[in-house]
C-alpha cells in the first residue's frame, strides 16, 4: 500500500469526486438501515463524517495507528454480538465496518478500487432482506452511481454526469445478458447457503389479546397475494385462516399445541383427521410476503393433496390450518385447492372437547354468568349463538379502531369490562365476547385469526390482502356440522365484512401521521389508480421474477426445448451469447458507420434551433463567427456569453487540440451553452425583421 | 507580431484612403508569398496601393510600366560586352527586386508577360545560361486595366493562376473621395512613409504564417468548394488543387492577422472571392461578359457546419 508508484495514483487529485464517493457511500449504507444496529450506525456515519471534514481539512486525517485501533476493537464488539446477531447479521456488520472505515483510508489507486467493490457488494447483501421491484429499481441506480465513480476516475475530467450516462448505457447493455442468465442457467442447489435472516417477526401474531390486531389495522404493508384460476368467492366468503387459537386463560388466545408444533414440527398429530370435500373446488395461488412466520393462509377446506405439488414444503397444521416447514423469510408462494362447501366435521377428540370449553374459572364472572343463563333460555346451539349477536347488534355497540383502554377492572376481567361499560372495540373483542360466551353455556368454541377480503385488482386480477384486513372471528362446535364460523363483527359492523374497512374509518385511525401512504388518499380516484397500478406492478414482479423457481425453470424450459440434457442448456446460453454479441456488433456497426454526429456540433444546433424559435436563422452557409454578429446585432443581452460560446465551438471543431484541452473546451462551451439556454428562453419572441 | 500588421494596415490605410478590406486582402497575399494581382480602371489606386505597400514593408522595389513594345529583356535583364574588362556584364532589369510593381501587365506582349511570369514561379532567372536567384522575399505586384479595353492583351488562364489573389479597388466612397480631392498628391505623400518592418520582421512574420493550424474539418471545408466548382453544369472554370493550396495560405495570413492560430471557416470565405474569383470566371465569349457572382455561388452551395454532405 505504500509503494506510490505511477500506477497507484493518488486519489486526492479529485476532490469534487471524493465528495461524490462519500455521499455514494452514504447511499448504499441508508439501504440497509433497518438490519443495522443503533450502534454501528453510530460508528459509520461518525467515520463518513469524518472523511467529510478530511475533505475540508486534509490536516485532521487520522492517524493509522487510529484507524488500527478503531478497526480492531470495532471487530471484537461485532465478535462479541455475534450471538445475539446471527451469522449473517454479524458479517454484514462487518462488511459495512469496513466499508466505513475504508473511507478514511483512501489514498491510493488500490483503496479506490476495494471501495467501489465493496460498495457493490453491500448492494447485492441489500437484496437478502427484500427483492420488492422498487427497491430492485433503487439498488440498480445506485449500482449504475458507483460503477459512474469508478469509470470517472479513468476518464478525463469531465462532469459527473457524463460518466453516469456512461455507466449507465453500460449497465443497460448488460441486462439482456442478465435475463438469458436468468432464464436459462441452471438453478445449482448453493454449495453455501445464505443464512437466514433473523428477523422480527410481522403480521399476525401467535397469541392475541383484545387490543392486539388494531396495530396491524394500522399498517398497510402487504400481507400476501392471491390469484384465483377459478371464480373469485364473494368478499364475505373470503377468510383466510392462519391460527387457530383454542386455549384462553382469561386475557390471552393461543394455541393449545403450539408447543408441539413449534418444537417437532410433526404435524401428524392425532387429532388431525382429514375433512370429507364436497362441493366445488377453489383453486388458488398464494404469494406470500415475508412474515418470519410459519403460518401461512388459505381458505377452508383445504385439500391436503394440493399441498404436495409445491416448491415450498407446506404440511398440514392443527385445526385445518397449514404451516411451511420453516420461518418464511422472503416472498415465495404456493398454490392450493380448497373445498369451501365442505364441513370441518371431524370428530371431536376428548382432549380437543376439554380445550374448547375450559375457562379460567375466576375470570369475567359477569359473562360466564350470562352464558349459563342463555343455555338455559335457548336450548338449541344456533338459537343460543343467534342470541348473543343479537344482543351485540342491539345494545349500542360501536365498531372503532381506537377503543378505550381496557385496564380499568380487575387483570382477568377486561372482557366484562367491554361488554358491559365500554362497549367499543373491533374484531378481537367482539369475537373474544362470543367465544368466551358460547363456551360458558357450554358450546365447544374457538377464536381464529387471519385476513378477511382483499383488495381486487383490475389491472392484472389478483387479490391484495395488506395487513389492515387483519380479522379474528369464532368458530363453534355443533353435533353432525362440525365447526361452523360465525363472525361477530358482522353484526356490529357489516359493511366491514361486506367490503372491507370503510373510508371514514380508516381516516379516524389509520395511518394518521403517515402522509405519504397512498392508502390514505383512496377516495381521489386518480391516485387510488396509479396505487393499483403499481400494485399490479409488483405483483408481476413478484409472480414472474421472484417466483421464478427451479421447478418453473424446469417445465418451462421442457415445454420450449422438449426433454433437457446438459448439452442442450449449453448450447442455448452459448447460442442466446452469440445472437446477443452479434446484435450489439451489428448496432456498432451501423452505427459507425454512419458519420457520428459529433457532440459539440448537436449541441450547437440546439442553441441554432433555440435562436430559430426566437425568429433568427442561420443560413447552412455562414460560417459561425460571422453568424455571431448576426446574433450580437439582433439580440445584444447575449453578447458576452455568445461570442465566448461561439469561440469555444470553433475551437473544439477548428483548432488542433489534446484530448484534454478538448475537454476542457467542452466544459466551457457546456456552461456556456446552460447560460444562453436559459438567457434564450427569456428572451420575447421578435417578429422576424423584414428586408 | 500582430502589432506590426496593425501598423502596416493603418500606414496603407492613410495613403490609399477608404479601402480598408482591399489593403487586407493585399497585405494577407504578401504574408502568404503570394503575388498580387490588381485590376480596374485606370485612375483607381492601383499603383498608389502597390507603391505604399512595398514602401511601408521597407522592401526595394522598382515599377515598370508595360508597353505593348517592352521586350523581355527589358524586365529580367541584359548582358552587355563591356570592351575594357572585355566580359560580358550582366545589367539587372527591374526583376532583380524585393517587389516588382508591374503596371499595366496587359498592355505588353505575351513573349515579355510569360517571361516575367515564370520569374514569379521560379523565383530565378536565367541569362545567357547561368541561373541568378531573385531576393527574397519576392513578389510581383501587378496591376492591369479590365479587358475591354483596347490595346490590352488578355492574360490566358494558366498565367492568372499564378496570382495568388485578383483584388480590384473599386471606386472609393463620398467622404474617402472628397479626402482624396482635399489632400496633397499621392506621388508626394507616399514618398514621406518610413517602413513599418524590415526583411527579417516580415520574413518571421510569413513563417509565422505558415504555422498557423487548418484542422480535418477546415480542409473537408476547402474541398467541398473545390468539389462544387468540378460538378456538371456549373457555369465557371473548375478550381484545381493548387487553387485549393492558395485559399489555404491566404487563409492562413488571413487568421493569423486575425490574431488567431488556427483556421476557422470564416477566413477561407473572407479571401475566396479575391482567390478564386479570377480562376472561376471563364474567359468571356463577348466583351463584358463578366460573371461577378460566380465566387458567391460557390460560397453558396456549401454547408459550413457539413460540408461533405451538403
Amino acid at each position: 500500500m505504500i509503494n506510490n508508484t505511477v500506477t497507484n495514483k493518488k486519489f486526492s487529485q479529485l476532490p469534487q469526486h471524493a465528495w461524490a464517493l462519500l455521499v455514494c457511500q452514504g447511499l448504499n449504507v441508508s439501504l440497509l438501515v433497518s438490519e443495522l444496529t443503533s450502534w454501528m450506525l453510530l460508528i459509520i456515519s461518525v467515520c463518513l463524517c469524518w472523511r467529510g471534514l478530511t475533505l475540508i481539512k486534509p490536516a485532521i486525517k487520522p492517524q493509522r495507528l487510529m484507524i488500527l485501533l478503531l478497526a480492531c476493537s470495532g471487530s471484537i464488539a461485532i465478535a462479541i454480538s455475534g450471538q445475539e446477531l446471527g451469522v449473517l447479521l454479524s458479517m454484514l456488520h462487518l462488511l459495512c465496518f469496513a466499508y466505513a472505515l475504508k473511507s478514511l483510508e483512501l489514498t491510493t489507486r488500490k483503496d479506490f478500487y476495494q471501495i467501489v467493490l465493496l460498495g457493490v457488494f453491500i448492494l447485492a447483501s441489500v437484496l437478502i432482506f427484500s427483492q420488492s421491484l422498487f427497491l430492485s429499481f433503487f439498488v440498480f441506480c445506485l449500482l449504475v452511481l458507483n460503477l459512474s465513480l469508478l469509470s470517472a476516475y479513468f476518464s478525463t475530467p469531465l462532469p459527473l454526469k457524463n460518466n453516469l450516462y456512461q455507466s449507465g448505457k453500460t449497465v443497460l447493455q448488460s441486462i439482456p445478458l442478465a435475463v438469458v442468465l436468468f432464464v436459462f442457467f441452471p438453478r445449482v442447489a448453493p454449495f453455501w447457503q445464505v443464512p437466514s435472516a433473523k428477523s422480527a417477526q410481522t403480521g399476525l401474531s401467535e397469541s392475541v389479546t383484545p387490543g392486539d390486531i388494531a396495530h396491524l389495522a394500522r399498517s398497510s404493508a402487504l400481507a400476501f397475494r392471491v390469484k384465483f384460476f377459478t371464480d373469485i368467492p364473494q368478499y364475505n366468503q373470503l377468510y383466510w385462516r392462519a391460527m387457530v387459537m383454542d386455549d384462553f386463560d382469561g386475557r390471552t388466545w393461543q394455541q393449545s399445541n403450539i408447543s408441539s408444533v413449534k418444537n417437532t414440527g410433526i404435524t401428524n398429530t392425532p387429532d388431525i383427521t382429514p375433512a370429507t370435500l364436497i362441493g366445488e373446488q377453489t383453486r388458488y395461488q398464494v404469494m406470500v410476503e415475508p412474515s418470519y412466520q410459519r403460518w401461512l393462509f388459505s381458505l377452508a377446506v383445504v385439500n391436503p393433496e394440493s399441498l404436495k405439488d409445491n416448491q415450498m414444503t407446506i404440511d398440514q397444521g392443527p385445526n385445518y390450518t397449514i404451516i411451511n416447514s420453516k420461518p418464511v423469510s422472503q416472498t415465495s408462494s404456493y398454490q392450493i385447492s380448497s373445498y369451501p362447501q365442505s364441513l370441518l366435521n371431524s370428530p371431536l377428540s376428548d382432549h380437543q372437547w376439554l380445550t374448547s370449553l375450559r375457562l379460567p374459572s375466576a375470570s369475567n364472572p359477569k359473562l360466564q354468568a350470562q352464558g349459563r343463563q342463555l343455555s338455559l333460555r335457548y336450548p338449541d346451539v344456533i338459537e343460543r349463538a343467534q342470541a348473543i349477536l343479537n344482543i351485540i347488534r342491539e345494545e349500542d355497540f360501536y365498531y372503532t379502531l381506537t377503543p378505550p383502554l381496557l385496564t380499568g377492572a380487575k387483570s382477568g376481567h377486561e372482557l366484562d369490562q367491554f361488554f358491559y361499560q365500554t362497549k367499543k372495540g373491533f374484531c378481537v373483542h367482539y369475537a373474544s365476547v362470543f367465544t368466551f360466551m358460547m363456551r360458558a353455556s357450554g358450546v365447544p368454541a374457538r377464536l381464529v385469526t387471519g385476513y378477511l377480503g382483499g383488495e381486487y385488482n383490475k389491472q392484472s386480477g389478483h387479490l391484495s390482502i395488506y395487513q389492515y384486513d387483519a380479522h379474528a372471528w369464532a368458530e363453534i362446535w355443533i353435533k353432525d356440522q362440525g365447526w361452523i364460523s360465525v363472525d361477530p363483527t358482522s353484526a356490529v359492523n357489516p359493511e366491514r365484512v361486506e367490503s372491507g374497512l370503510s373510508q371514514m374509518l380508516q381516516q379516524e385511525a389509520l395511518f394518521n401521521n403517515d402522509f405519504l401512504n397512498l392508502h390514505r388518499y383512496k377516495h381521489l380516484a386518480w391516485l387510488n389508480n396509479l396505487r393499483l397500478q403499481l400494485d399490479a406492478l409488483d405483483y408481476q414482479w413478484t409472480r414472474l421474477v421472484l417466483g421464478y423457481s427451479s421447478k418453473k425453470q424446469y417445465y418451462l424450459l421442457k415445454q420450449w426445448f422438449g426433454h433437457l440434457r446438459a448439452w442442450k442448456i449449453a448450447a442455448i446460453i452459448g447460442g442466446a451469447l452469440i445472437l446477443l454479441m452479434s446484435v450489439m456488433w451489428l448496432v456498432n456497426l451501423k452505427s459507425a458507420k454512419r458519420k457520428p454526429q459529433v457532440k459539440w456540433l448537436a449541441q450547437y444546433q440546439q442553441i441554432l434551433a433555440l435562436l430559430k424559435a426566437k425568429g433568427l436563422t442561420k443560413p447552412d452557409t455562414m460560417a459561425a463567427s460571422q453568424f455571431s454578429r448576426l446574433v450580437i446585432e439582433r439580440f445584444p443581452l447575449l453578447t458576452t456569453n455568445f461570442i465566448a460560446y461561439t469561440q469555444s465551438f470553433e475551437a473544439i471543431m477548428y483548432q488542433a487540440l489534446t484530448p484534454e484541452q478538448k475537454a476542457q473546451c467542452l466544459i466551457e462551451m457546456n456552461y456556456y451553452q446552460g447560460q444562453l439556454t436559459k438567457q434564450l428562453k427569456k428572451l420575447p419572441k421578435k417578429p422576424k425583421v423584414s428586408d | 507580431m500582430q502589432h506590426l500588421v496593425s501598423a502596416i494596415l493603418v500606414q496603407v490605410g492613410s495613403v490609399v484612403l477608404g479601402k480598408p478590406n482591399e489593403i487586407r486582402l493585399a497585405l494577407a497575399c504578401l504574408l502568404a508569398k503570394g503575388h498580387l494581382l490588381i485590376e480596374d480602371l485606370p485612375g483607381m489606386g492601383k499603383t498608389t496601393l502597390a507603391q505604399v505597400l512595398a514602401k511601408t514593408l521597407g522592401l526595394s522595389y522598382q515599377r515598370t510600366q508595360f508597353t505593348s513594345d517592352l521586350l523581355p529583356a527589358d524586365v529580367i535583364g541584359i548582358s552587355i560586352f563591356n570592351p575594357e574588362t572585355k566580359k560580358f556584364e550582366l545589367h539587372r532589369g527591374p526583376i532583380f527586386n524585393q517587389v516588382v510593381l508591374s503596371d499595366e501587365i496587359n498592355r505588353a506582349s505575351p513573349k515579355t508577360q510569360s517571361a516575367l511570369l515564370e520569374a514569379m514561379e521560379e523565383h530565378q532567372v536565367s541569362i545567357d545560361g547561368t541561373t541568378y536567384p531573385l531576393p527574397q522575399p519576392f513578389f510581383v505586384i501587378a496591376t492591369q486595366n479590365p479587358i475591354i479595353h483596347a490595346g490590352t492583351y488578355p492574360l490566358p488562364e494558366s498565367q492568372l493562376d499564378r496570382f495568388m489573389m485578383r483584388i480590384s479597388l473599386g471606386f472609393p466612397d463620398i467622404a474617402a473621395e472628397k479626402q482624396i480631392l482635399q489632400s496633397e498628391s499621392s506621388h508626394t505623400s507616399y514618398k514621406k512613409l518610413l517602413p513599418c518592418v524590415d526583411t527579417d520582421k516580415l520574413i518571421a512574420m510569413q513563417a509565422a504564417v505558415s504555422q498557423v493550424t487548418v484542422s480535418d474539418n477546415i480542409i473537408e471545408y476547402v474541398i467541398a468548394l473545390n468539389h462544387v466548382s468540378r460538378q456538371q453544369g456549373f457555369s465557371g472554370r473548375p478550381l484545381s488543387p493548387r487553387a485549393g493550396q492558395a485559399l489555404v495560405s491566404a487563409a492562413k495570413a488571413w487568421a493569423f492577422m486575425d490574431e488567431r492560430t488556427y483556421l476557422i471557416p470564416e477566413d477561407i470565405q473572407a479571401v475566396f472571392s479575391a482567390v478564386c474569383q479570377h480562376r472561376l470566371e471563364s474567359t468571356p465569349v463577348h466583351f463584358g461578359e463578366y460573371q461577378q457572382q460566380i465566387s458567391e455561388q460557390v460560397i453558396g452551395q456549401v454547408n459550413v457546419l457539413n460540408p461533405l454532405n451538403s
